[in-house]
């Protein structure tokens, strides 16, 4: 027999066994490797979403809570007392003293909107998943010729995680219908609440809330 | 000669070498920048957090520096603590005070390092000027005010209480609202009362409402405590006593003067042009006792160490044009009775008497006890021009104004190094707050 | 086959390394976020010492009842829940958080030793450092708050110092 012959034998194709457990290992391989790459690729979209969210909550916060410190309740309009809370407040921060007198700086206003697009009618008006949502907003000379405007975050709650518009406390903190930012007055202090959502690439929602202290520094002219 | 015939190898095996490692090489590749890229972001997170971390617990031991800086100069220090070179170490921390007096007030700027974190304070600290008079009623234990009584508030530099009662609130006219009632301890409101102002019990205690009682404004506890005013009696030489004999009159100049025993006899008629200050052993007017003030030059204050004693039919008048500025300030412990259908004017600061003013009364003024009761259907009006009265207590202070700055570290802000490392500061060494006065 | 056999060996190590990285993003997450919950749990007690009247602090948040302001057992002492964070398996009293005032809890002591509270140090403005409880007449106070949890990363400490006085 020539050798050609031999190798051409050889050669000739897999057994059905071989295919089979070829074909299956190359499946089981490619789906293992498909399933890591989703997981990762959800992991990461989610993370990054979480991540963010997250960092966003705790920056804004800490903005409305520095912004609060400096004021005093004789500064702020309204001033609304638990269990009630408001949506919108304005206030002056101190930005020093001149003999026995504070000096107050620009008039502010921290106040949740809807976001654009969106109303209050109970829909998804702009069709990202969530219903009435908003921002939080930082403006400065409100309705003067000078008025500057920030946005601190997006993604706002229309309501507070775990409440609803029932008239009732839902989640059982001692406030009623809160909404997702909202802040009331207690004494010489103020309890703010925060609330985010938003939608990750899978349609799950993505919630991140909190609520601080923060009592106020200065005391105004008008004793108590 | 050999043949030698290399094994054939078929096509297909040739262009299959290398490509399953090829392939494997990529995916773990791609999966790897995946993976990279999700551990960036989860310890970009974490770093941030971190940071905050150290930021706020630099700004906690900011306040501790206000602290620090206050009590010092409370304690008569000048309310520097510690510098950059030799800050003051507390909490893993360092923070160190720079004081800058002005006047009677002094300016803190507090500096803070955590780790990262950084943080400044400005504060302005001056001395505690305290209002004796800042509303209707102020006690430092609890107020019992009858039933149908009305509190309001007027000013005295506007004239006479009628021509300003020109508002309308909850169906009864008042003058203005600055009727502020407050306690440290409870606060109990008769049926029908009115006040039309705050009424405000302790931080601990609570207020009671009867039935249609009102109040215009905040019923909430108090904050903080109404702190003792401790009243400084002026060291005068007496000139023995002094009275004003039944029907007569006598007048008291503008000055400083001592006396024992002072009092208005039945129908007597004293007038006391200011400023003056009178110290007295003890206080009496008698019935249809007139006391005649005349504020136009300056306030007349009475300080009375003793009994004070006000008779139902006495009487307390500005002279025309003049707003009523006197005040009695009462070092007494006792009580001290107003009998029914009394009318008083001026400010009365007693701070450790308990005070009864019976009912159908009528007080245009303000009043300051340890405790205080009123009868029914008694009327009050504080009087807003008693707000220009003062006491300076130069060795306490107070925060005026609170402030967020950039700390003071300059270069070493923007570096966010372990404030030890950055600064070549020996842990071991740092003095204790308490030690870093002055330093 | 040996070219295979290696490629199935670089993509398990692969998906190996790949998951682990998934693991430990997931834990660095969880640990972020536990660390923004402590912050801010500390921060609000912070807040609320500042809130309360400077004389009742220290019977607010010691470990007696008995002096509790508004009556025996009304305070709310010196341990706090905080709500997302798991108690550490060897914590005495069960709670995540603690206000930690100089002393023994129910005392306030001058002559403690504790460097990172700046004791001992004189607590009443009488320019001595004596062994007396100064509950009462207290015009400075060092207060220390603790948050100790059990997180993704294991047992976690978090701790913010100030000092406390008579604002006004």
């Amino acid at each position: 027999m020539s050798r050609c012959a031999a190798g051409k034998r050889a050669a000739a194709g897999f057994t059905l066994l071989e295919l089979t457990l070829a074909l299956t290992l190359v499946g089981v391989i490619a789906g293992s490797i498909g399933l890591v790459m989703k997981t990762c690729s959800r992991a990461l979209r989610a993370g990054a979403s979480g991540a963010a969210l997250e960092s966003n909550l705790r920056r804004s916060m800490d903005f409305v809570c520095d912004r609060l410190r400096a004021a005093s309740t004789s500064t702020l309009v309204p001033l609304t007392e638990s269990p009630f809370s408001t949506t919108q407040i304005d206030f002056q921060r101190a930005v020093g003293g001149v003999g026995p007198s504070v000096v107050w700086g620009n008039p502010e206003r921290i106040l949740f909107e809807y976001s654009p697009g969106e109303t209050d009618d109970g829909v998804d008006n702009d069709a990202n998943g969530l219903i009435d949502e908003g921002r939080v907003v930082w403006i400065q000379n409100a309705g003067s010729a000078n008025e500057t405007r920030a946005t601190l975050c997006n993604w706002v709650r229309e309501y507070f995680e775990g409440e609803e518009d029932t008239g009732v406390d839902d989640n059982g903190n001692g406030r009623i219908d809160e909404r997702g930012f909202s802040i009331d007055i207690e004494g010489n202090r103020a309890h703010v609440r925060l609330s985010l959502e938003r939608m990750d690439s899978d349609g799950r929602s993505i919630v991140r809330t909190l609520e601080r202290t923060v009592t106020f520094r200065n005391q105004g002219d008008d004793l108590p | 000669m050999k043949l030698r015939v290399r094994p054939h190898r078929p096509r297909s095996v040739h262009l299959e070498a290398g490509s399953a490692l090829l392939m494997a090489v990529f995916v773990v590749g791609s999966l790897m920048m995946l993976s990279v890229a999700l551990l960036a972001t989860s310890t970009s997170s974490s770093r941030e957090q971190s940071a905050n971390t150290a930021r706020q617990r630099a700004f906690y031991l900011a306040e501790a520096g206000v602290s620090e800086g206050l009590t010092a100069l409370r304690a008569g220090a000048t309310g520097n603590i510690g510098s950059i070179a030799t800050p003051a170490y507390l909490g893993t921390g360092v923070f160190w005070v720079e004081a800058t007096p002005s006047g009677n007030e002094t300016t803190l700027l507090v500096s803070a390092m955590w780790g990262s974190g950084r943080a400044g304070l400005e504060v302005v600290v001056g001395e505690v000027r305290s209002q004796p008079f800042g509303g209707m009623f102020d006690a430092y234990e609890d107020i019992v005010i009858g039933d149908e009584v009305f509190i309001d508030a007027f000013n005295t530099w506007l004239g006479p209480y009628a021509p300003q009662v020109v508002n309308t609130e909850n169906g009864v006219d008042f003058a203005h609202e600055r009727g502020r009632v407050r306690s440290n301890g409870d606060v109990d409101i008769g049926a029908d009362t009115n006040i039309i102002g705050k009424a405000r019990p302790g931080p601990t205690s609570s207020i009671t409402l009867g039935p249609g009682a009102y109040v215009s404004q905040s019923t909430t506890p108090l904050a903080d405590y109404i702190r003792l005013i401790p009243i400084e009696v002026p060291t005068l030489v007496s000139l023995g006593p002094y009275s004003v004999p039944p029907g007569g009159s006598r007048s008291i100049p503008p000055g400083s003067y001592g006396f024992d025993d002072f009092g208005i006899g039945d129908s007597g008629e004293l007038t006391i042009v200011g400023p003056a200050t009178i110290v007295v052993a003890s206080y009496t007017q008698g019935a249809g006792g007139r006391l005649l003030v005349d504020a136009t030059a300056g306030p007349v204050t009475i300080y009375c160490t003793g009994a004070f004693a006000y008779d139902a039919t006495a009487e307390i008048d500005t002279l025309m044009g003049a707003p009523l500025d006197l005040a009695f300030m009462c070092t007494t412990t006792g009580s001290i009775d107003f009998a029914p259908s009394t009318t008083f004017r001026g400010g009365l600061f007693a701070p450790g008497a308990d005070l009864t003013i019976g009912e159908d009364s009528e007080i245009f003024g303000s009043i300051v006890a340890s405790r205080i009761t009123t009868g029914d259907r008694a009327r009050f009006h504080f009087d807003e021009h008693l707000l220009t009265r003062e006491i300076t207590s130069p060795e306490d202070h107070e925060i005026v104004s609170w402030t967020v700055v950039e700390a003071a570290g300059g270069q070493f802000n923007a570096l966010r190094q372990d404030p030890f490392e950055l600064l070549g500061l020996d842990r071991g060494s740092l003095p204790r707050p308490s030690d870093a006065w002055d330093l | 086959m040996v070219e295979l056999l290696i490629a199935i060996a670089v993509l398990t190590l692969g998906i190996g390394a790949v998951s682990s990285t998934l693991v430990t993003s997931s834990s660095l997450n969880r640990s972020s976020r536990e660390a923004m919950i402590a912050t801010s749990a500390a921060q609000n007690v912070l807040e609320t010492l500042h809130a309360e009247p400077f004389e009742d602090v220290f019977a607010t948040y010691n470990s007696s009842a008995a002096d509790d302001p508004l009556g025996a057992g009304s305070a709310p002492g010196p341990a706090f829940a905080v709500p997302g964070l798991d108690v550490q398996v060897d914590d005495p009293d069960g709670f995540v958080g603690e206000v930690i005032m100089p002393g023994p809890g129910d005392l306030l002591l001058e002559d403690v030793g504790d460097a990172d509270l700046g004791m001992p140090r004189d607590l009443n403005a009488d320019g001595i450092v004596d062994g007396a409880d100064h509950a009462t007449d207290y015009t400075v106070l060092p207060v220390r708050i603790r948050v100790a949890w059990r997180g993704a990363a294991g047992d976690q400490t978090l701790e913010f110092i100030t000092t406390l006085t008579r604002r006004r």
